[in-house]
């Protein structure tokens, strides 16, 4: 019978992402309350040396599924490969990242298994033997609890909900799994680094954001530079974007991006329902506006009602001060 | 080359949502219905490969009598003809359930490319178009940011944007294709905005034809779709915790503010 929690890894160049440790962490502790233990599927080429990673960081067990094909991510090839680790583990609940690669994945990885999905989860719990998983619906105006139905549950977990496993020590035991990929449809080609290694809004622990209030592109230095100094994200509205004074890559909100910082700083934001959707779960919210009727203040945890010009540059400063001691 | 784009009615972007008073649903008293953002993307990304290799644009679309709006929409925009996939039996599909009627659908029109916005802006999910591929048996580029057709129309060079980097993929034609904004096709600059309907594109649509596709058609069964068929099931909807009102300062001095602040982010937030 199926037991236990499988956590689909994540690597990129020979390393895991911070993303899968997050999943060995609850996955363990769902576990525990689904009966069974805590595997991981490694999918890959040469990829063997991460298992002892995972086990260090709570896998009892690795699903290693290993071919030439599957050296470049490819999504028909490493849906058949989770498929195969999943008939091979028997687990009751798969656990994917809410990441670029999850989002691809796990959708078909589940329609090939022949179960169902519940993504971007906020919250996955275990009730009454059920995997009920907590999940922002309508660009995060409203939640739905979604109930797996059929066996195994699958779900994916939005990146910063839950923290990183801590390591345990003890090596998983590797089991060799043959996907039996030999030719997949599509695989990655080629990989470019873009943002030239900032860190990425949707994993970003802070966040420093700008809005139409940033006036024009020349003036996103400023928030660059405080962003330096927190060691945060830069992101955008929808207004600063479509104005061009910051990349579509950087648009936060419903047609942008959702992020799930612990710390949002919104400069000449309003706070349009649109931009809102897309940062309203980030623990701690601050606004800076020169308009004291912006709506973003009413969701925001600390507010300044100035010049965001002014602010900026003291703040830099403030926090250069604070972070030096 | 005929293209399909699989498109959803979505709430209005700027639509507040409230809660039925169940709990099971939402309020539709009020809302306005929308093409889903993503999926105009789509459509703008398929009448650009119309105009480019000649052709028919086909829209794709599940749901009740009030879809056939959003499908004129997309005909006004410049769609040639509509797969409406009507039936009572579809209703509470989970997202596997639309995407095998969808495939239905498509696999009928016979299609080289099939597109779809990156994720329907109601629940959010981003699972269609995977499970589409998966069920169809075709390479998939989601959430796809450059697309660049071969001349022969037999294969794409396509990239999508993943976290700090951008893969390229290189895949044999059909396939499914999600659209993220900002995408550039055969070389264009970034899709920011999709087209309008022009007025004489407005009155061409309602001539256009729209076919309409019930369970019998689509060669499933009853297991297969709507809420018998669903493997995840929406319990309830909750409304977002209330957040305690913050603290605002205004009318001090710059400094003193911002001070205030971040002493108060390190020491009462500690999140500094």
């Amino acid at each position: 019978m199926a037991s236990g929690v499988m956590v689909v890894a994540e690597q990129r160049d020979g390393k895991l992402r911070k993303i899968t440790l997050e999943l060995l962490g609850i996955g363990k502790q769902l576990a525990g309350e689904l009966g069974g233990g805590l595997s991981a599927c490694l999918i890959g080429k040469g990829v063997e040396g991460l298992a002892a990673e995972l086990g260090k960081f709570g896998a009892e067990k690795v699903m290693l599924c290993e071919a030439d094909a599957l050296g470049a991510y490819s999504p028909d090839g490493f849906a058949s490969a989770v498929a195969a680790a999943a008939k091979s583990a028997d687990p009751a609940l798969i656990l994917f990242g809410s990441s670029a690669q999850g989002k691809d994945l796990a959708p078909r990885a589940a329609a090939k298994i022949g179960t169902g999905l519940a993504s971007d989860c906020v919250e996955v719990k275990v009730d009454g033997g059920k995997v009920v998983s907590k999940r922002p619906v309508y660009s995060g105006k409203c939640f739905a609890k979604v109930e797996a139905v059929a066996s195994p549950a699958m779900c994916s977990v939005r990146p910063n909900t839950y923290p990183a496993a801590g390591e345990v020590g003890a090596a998983g035991e590797v089991v060799k799994v043959d996907a039996g990929v030999s030719a997949v449809k599509a695989a990655v080609k080629e990989m470019a680094q873009s943002g030239g290694g900032k860190i990425e809004l949707t994993e970003a622990d802070r966040i420093v954001s700008g809005g139409r209030g940033m006036k024009e592109k020349d003036n996103f230095k400023i928030l660059e530079e405080l962003a330096g100094v927190m060691g945060a994200a830069v992101g955008a509205s929808r207004a600063a974007v479509d104005s061009g004074y910051a990349d579509v890559s950087q648009q936060v909100g419903q047609t942008g991006k959702v992020v799930n910082p612990t710390l949002y700083v919104a400069f000449g934001i309003s706070g349009a329902i649109q931009h809102l959707a897309g940062m309203r779960s980030s623990k701690v919210i601050v606004a800076v506006n020169k308009d004291p009727d912006a709506p973003i203040f009413q969701k925001a945890d600390y507010g300044i009602v100035d010049d965001l010009f002014k602010v900026v540059p003291v703040m830099t400063e403030e926090l250069k001060k604070m972070l030096a001691e | 080359m005929k293209i399909a784009v699989c498109m959803k009615q979505t709430p209005d972007t700027e639509a507040t949502i409230k809660i039925s008073g169940d709990g099971q649903g939402i309020d539709e008293q009020n809302i306005k219905w929308i093409m889903n953002p993503y999926d105009e993307y789509a459509v703008e990304v398929g009448l650009r490969l119309k105009e480019k290799f000649g052709g028919e644009a086909w829209v794709v679309t599940m749901g009740q009598d009030r879809v056939v709006e959003s499908m004129r929409t997309a005909l006004a925009m410049g769609c040639d003809k509509g797969v409406h996939l009507k039936d009572e039996a579809f209703a509470g599909s989970d997202a596997m359930g639309e995407a095998k009627a969808l495939a239905a659908a498509v696999k009928s029109l016979e299609a080289d490319v099939i597109l779809c916005g990156k994720q329907a802006i109601d629940w959010d999910m981003s699972q269609v178009p995977s499970m589409l591929a998966e069920v169809l048996d075709l390479p998939q580029c989601t959430t796809c940011s450059s697309i660049q057709i071969a001349d022969d129309g037999k294969s794409a060079v396509v990239k999508r944007k993943i976290e700090g980097a951008e893969e390229t993929y290189e895949i044999s034609l059909p396939a499914i294709i999600s659209i993220d904004k900002g995408v550039t096709v055969q070389g264009s600059d970034p899709i920011q905005e999709a087209r309008y309907a022009s007025l004489p594109g407005i009155m061409k649509a309602k001539k256009k034809e729209i076919k309409v596709m019930g369970l019998g058609d689509t060669g499933l069964s009853g297991d297969d779709v709507g809420a018998g068929g669903a493997k995840v099931k929406i319990t309830s909807y909750e409304p977002l915790p209330e957040r305690a009102a913050g603290k605002i300062f205004k009318e001090q001095e710059t400094a003193d503010m911002v001070k205030e602040v971040v002493k108060l982010l390190r020491e009462e937030a500690k999140v500094i």
